[in-house]
């Protein structure tokens, strides 16, 4: 939002002269570090990790998978269940009924140090509806039916993420993700359009809207920030550091340990 | 009790000599002959004695002692014919005096950035000031044919642009925000239209531009890198005159003259963008309903109240404005005004008192009607001032003052129509009073030393009406108090030393030096790359402390061939304190709790600067070479590892060179290269669980744009001139050789859902090759 603020004054003189290309220029290398992305879905009832390296911004190949890892997930009664490895790096369990409300624990032993981070799972908020309507075309977006959700905010803290699967069709780019929180509207009935495209007859959205916490919530704005780098930032920085080890020592290991609930409703664009 | 202050003043400074001499005061006013405007630093010299002389302050008074008797003076002044007077002089005397521009017009309007003096930058106490004359800069090429002084300062050495285009500068490795914009005194706090590619200052409007980056005098305060002074033109009181231009982005008008003749004159001047009038061409009728341009008006009215007192009233208005066919509104300005009364209380002290207002404001909606949604912020400034000059003998200039500013932040106001489930949450006001005070002597010891030195204190009351918080170090609210209107939430004060010296080894050697400390109460909070009118203005409060820096520069200049050629060496080095930053990726905008999510640090900037100027003859021009860098240090960045900062260009080259080829054409290039901007690329990757690809940034600003260069070329055309017309066709080809500078780079994924392609480094390049035409006229 901010971006378009400022840029759209300038896109007249911007569009005649302005011009993209791509170039080949230097970047500082790192030493690899170890990237544990951990969610814990708790409608499908399935814990999935994936562990990963980082690798060199320009690479050709597949950052490297690591193996052989013990990855367990404990419940808020310190109940621990393991994960079986499934290749790739990718660690996964399934039929895992969730405890609302509770903080999950995720470690995973590496090389003979163990990394954990934990997230509170937050209730579900329903949705109400959802409905559309047609729109002409607009400084935005072209004309055709805006999709548009209803919900009820509860009456405390709440951090919400939509995902939206569009004619069966996983929305992944970081301008299509939506978050959304509750400072300007907490414990109101909400409408929320899906506010960055139109849809024509026919189409199918599906919506999962997802409570999270407000360390998870911060992470994935982060994350999106970094993933637009320069446009958005004068000075991108990485998400916040969330995994801690047993030995005491500052070992830096990317990603982030998500437990999630959602609610589902789909639509179809008729006439 | 004035006279016994002054008396205190002077025994304080040890600057008492000679008074009880017999001596009489010659003082005055000197103006351009032409239409009246007063002339800022002209000399007058009495040829007759050794080192004995004066300079006008700004309004163009003068004062100087002279021994009993019979002297020949010299009144001159850079662009303007000189005159001698054959004085006898019995008793105390005012002589209001008219210089000439000299006759050759185009020799006027070359290339002049340079001290108004011809050696003055040899003899002058103060560090190198650097001044514009924006007549004299009118034939420098330009983007989209707008001349814009704040560019062309950016030619100039130790100043450096924003970006690409972008009329925002950095002085000696400070911030953007540490550079103090004065329009007629009043703070202008966002000096950029359409995203900083065009400054508020319409050249038309303008008679001096100055701007101090070291050795800054006790006179200024509250930015800690540099003070750019701009004052307005007063408008012709002889006879009533028109000028304008017309341009391919924007056209002009000024229409100014006299109230009562010799007495008081006017001058109102307009400016605006049309990049929108082609719109109704479309054939769409969303963009028909749109609009996208800008605006200037300044205004300005003076009157001579019998031979002592005079009045000035002067107003800045400009906006710029965006829409789209209503469902998208953006609008921001500024808007000055300033009313200044000039006394003379004898024949050597001069006083100013202005009362100032100051207002910057931006402002967005969206949608229309009862789901409409908007904003509004803005910071607002009520100041009152008061300067005096006191000419205590020819060795010693004695200048003090105070200054009351009362500033009311607003950092957000919500609008919404019905229909919108948002609370309206308005952010809370934030109030402030600043305070300077200061005193400071210019003083001649002998023929070769010059110094000028004093003191300012200044004062910061964070107050009520509102809330003060205190924040833990994750930026969570532990206290909060409320205080109520004007009562005291926290006081900070300081001391803030100033020098400069001058020895002149010869005349055509010198050497200068200088030192100031400065507190900056006030700092702005920027995220983008780019300029835009949402940087959030914070004050100082009980969590941000002030800013201080601290400079000492040193100087050497050299003159050749009758001060034809100027060489210069100016090094420096800075120590800043208490910089802020915040937090990795903060809300900065309609954050309630904006001080929770900063971070303070440090900062140091040195470097040294050489210029070569030939100021006179038909080729003219200059050319610089700044070897600097600009860190910073912070607790919460990288551990404390010190980093560049985004305008840390180690190397920085530009020249300007003009050429008269006859008396009908000037043609000039100027050129410049620098260090690309130090700023962070991702130096990793990783993957997500869904293959999408994720950067990983390494440590602040490590990294390096590609280096910036780029030559223009202009050509300016003096059409056939009548008995009341003149005018002229000015071209510019920016970017002559088309080379695409790099604004930013980002890396990008060609990520498609299912499965992750290769990272690539994609740069965007703002302006290639651009080629315009201006006509201006004069009406007289």
């Amino acid at each position: 939002m901010r971006k378009i603020l400022f840029i759209l004054p300038a896109l007249a003189l911007l569009a005649i002269t302005s011009c993209q290309k791509v170039i080949n220029i230097k970047v500082s290398d790192t030493e690899p570090k170890l990237v544990i992305e951990a969610k814990y879905d708790a409608v499908k009832e399935e814990v999935l990790v994936h562990i990963s390296q980082t690798a060199n911004v320009f690479t050709k190949d597949t950052v490297p998978y690591i193996s052989g890892a013990m990855v367990k997930i404990i419940d808020t009664n310190g109940v621990e269940t393991l994960l079986s490895e499934i290749g790739n790096g990718t660690y996964f369990l399934d039929n895992y009924s969730p405890i609302h409300n509770s903080t999950y624990k995720m470690e995973v032993r590496i090389d003979g140090i163990t990394y954990s981070s934990s997230d509170l799972l937050v209730p579900i908020i329903p949705m109400d509806s959802m409905s559309y309507e047609f729109q002409e075309k607009n400084l935005f977006l072209e004309e055709g039916y805006m999709v548009t959700f209803h919900f009820t905010d509860p009456f405390d803290e709440n951090f919400y993420r939509v995902f939206q699967t569009i004619n069966g069709e996983e929305m992944t780019e970081v301008g299509e993700q939506m978050m959304l929180t509750d400072g300007f509207s907490n414990g109101l009935s909400r409408s929320v359009p899906i506010y960055w495209k139109t849809f024509e007859i026919g189409d199918t959205i599906k919506v999962d809207f997802a409570s999270y916490s407000k360390q998870t919530y911060r992470y994935y704005s982060d994350l999106f920030a970094a993933l637009q780098g320069t446009e958005m930032s004068a000075a991108p920085t990485n998400p916040k550091q969330l995994w801690k080890n047993d030995t005491g020592d500052k070992i830096e290991v990317l990603g982030h340990f998500t437990a999630f609930g959602y609610d589902t409703k789909q639509v179809i664009i008729v006439e | 009790m004035k006279k016994s202050i002054l008396l205190l003043l002077v025994l304080v400074f040890g600057a008492f000599n000679g008074v009880l001499s017999q001596k009489v005061t010659l003082s005055g006013q000197i103006t351009d002959g032409r239409n009246g405007e007063d002339i800022v630093g002209a000399s007058i010299i009495a040829t007759d004695l050794e080192n004995v002389g004066a300079s006008t302050n700004v309004y163009g008074f003068y004062s100087l002692s002279l021994p009993i008797g019979k002297h020949r003076v010299l009144y001159r002044a850079m662009g303007y014919e000189e005159r001698v007077l054959e004085l006898d002089l019995t008793k105390d005397t005012v002589i209001k005096l008219e210089l000439y521009q000299a006759k050759d017009v185009q020799e006027l309007e070359e290339v002049q950035v340079t001290s108004k003096r011809k050696n003055d930058n040899i003899t002058s106490a103060q560090m190198e000031v650097t001044r514009l004359d924006p007549k004299s800069i009118s034939t420098i090429p330009v983007l989209f044919g707008e001349q814009d002084v704040l560019k062309t300062l950016q030619l100039t050495p130790g100043i450096k642009s924003g970006g690409e285009g972008s009329t925002g500068f950095y002085v000696r490795g400070g911030g953007a925000d540490q550079n103090l914009v004065l329009l007629d005194e009043s703070t202008v706090y966002n000096a950029a239209h359409l995203m900083g590619f065009f400054s508020v200052f319409n050249s038309d409007a303008i008679k001096d531009i100055s701007l101090h980056k070291s050795g800054i005098p006790a006179e200024y305060g509250g930015r800690v890198s540099s003070v750019l002074d701009v004052r307005m033109r007063d408008g012709n009181n002889k006879k009533f005159e028109a000028s304008g231009g017309i341009g391919l982005i924007s056209s002009r008008l000024t229409v100014e003259g006299p109230i009562v003749k010799d007495k008081g004159s006017f001058m109102v001047s307009g400016r605006r963008s049309y990049a929108d009038i082609f719109l109704f061409l479309a054939k769409d009728d969303e963009v028909k309903n749109s609009k996208l341009f800008f605006y200037d008006l300044n205004l300005k009215a003076n009157y001579k109240i019998g031979e002592k007192d005079r009045i000035y009233l002067s107003g800045y208005f400009g906006r710029d404005k965006f829409s789209f066919n209503k469902d998208f509104g953006f609008d921001w300005g500024n808007m000055t005004g300033t009313l200044r009364w000039n006394h003379l209380f004898n024949d050597k002290l001069f006083v100013n008192t202005s009362l100032i207002y100051s207002d910057f404001d931006y402002k967005f909606t969206i949608g229309q009607g009862k789901s409409s949604f908007g904003m509004k912020s803005a910071i607002r400034d009520f100041n009152v001032k008061q300067d005096y000059n006191y000419y205590l003998d020819n060795n010693n200039t004695l200048k003090f003052g105070v200054n009351f500013i009362h500033h009311t932040f607003k950092p957000g106001l919500m609008e919404a129509g019905e229909d919108v489930a948002f609370q309206l949450k308005n952010l809370e006001n934030k109030h402030a009073l600043e305070i300077g005070a200061y005193v400071q002597n210019e003083q001649k010891i002998g023929n070769r030393l010059a110094l000028i030195y004093g003191l300012r204190y200044s004062g910061f009351n964070f107050m009520g009406e509102g809330m003060a918080y205190t924040f833990d170090e994750a930026g969570n609210i532990l206290t909060e108090d409320f205080y109520a209107s004007w009562e005291s939430a926290k006081y900070y004060q300081g001391i803030e030393p100033r020098f400069s010296a001058s020895f002149i080894i010869n005349e055509n050697n010198s050497i200068k030096a200088g030192y100031n400390r400065i507190f900056q109460y006030i700092h702005q909070l920027s995220n983008a790359t780019a300029s835009t009118p949402m940087d959030v203005w914070v004050p100082t409060t009980n969590n941000v402390k002030p800013q201080i820096g601290d400079q000492i520069a040193l100087g050497y200049y050299k003159n050749f061939l009758k001060d034809e050629w100027q060489v210069s060496v100016e090094t420096y080095y800075k120590w800043l304190q208490n910089q802020i930053d915040y937090r990795p990726n903060a809300n900065l905008i309609l954050n309630e709790h904006i001080e929770g999510e900063l971070v303070y640090g440090k900062g140091r900037a040195f470097g040294v600067e050489f210029q070569v100027k030939k100021t006179m003859g038909k080729f003219t021009g200059w050319v610089n070479y700044t070897l600097s860098r600009a860190l910073r240090t912070f607790d919460d960045i990288d551990d404390g590892v010190e980093f560049s900062a985004r305008q840390d260009r180690i190397h920085d080259i530009n020249f300007v060179l003009s050429y008269q080829l006859n008396p009908k054409i000037v043609m000039s290039t100027s050129f410049v290269f620098y260090t690309g901007d130090a700023v962070s690329f991702p130096s990793a990757i990783y993957e997500m669980e869904n293959g999408q690809k994720v950067p990983y940034f390494g440590k602040r600003n490590e990294n390096r744009l590609p280096n910036y260069h780029r030559l223009d070329l202009g050509l300016t055309w003096y059409l056939k001139e009548r008995k009341h017309f003149k005018h002229n066709l000015s071209f510019s080809i920016y970017n002559v050789y088309n080379r695409e500078n790099a604004f930013s780079v980002t890396f990008t994924d060609q990520y498609d859902g299912n499965e992750s392609g290769n990272i690539e480094a994609v740069q965007t390049a703002l302006f290639k090759i651009i080629p315009s035409i201006t006509y201006n006229f004069n009406i007289k």
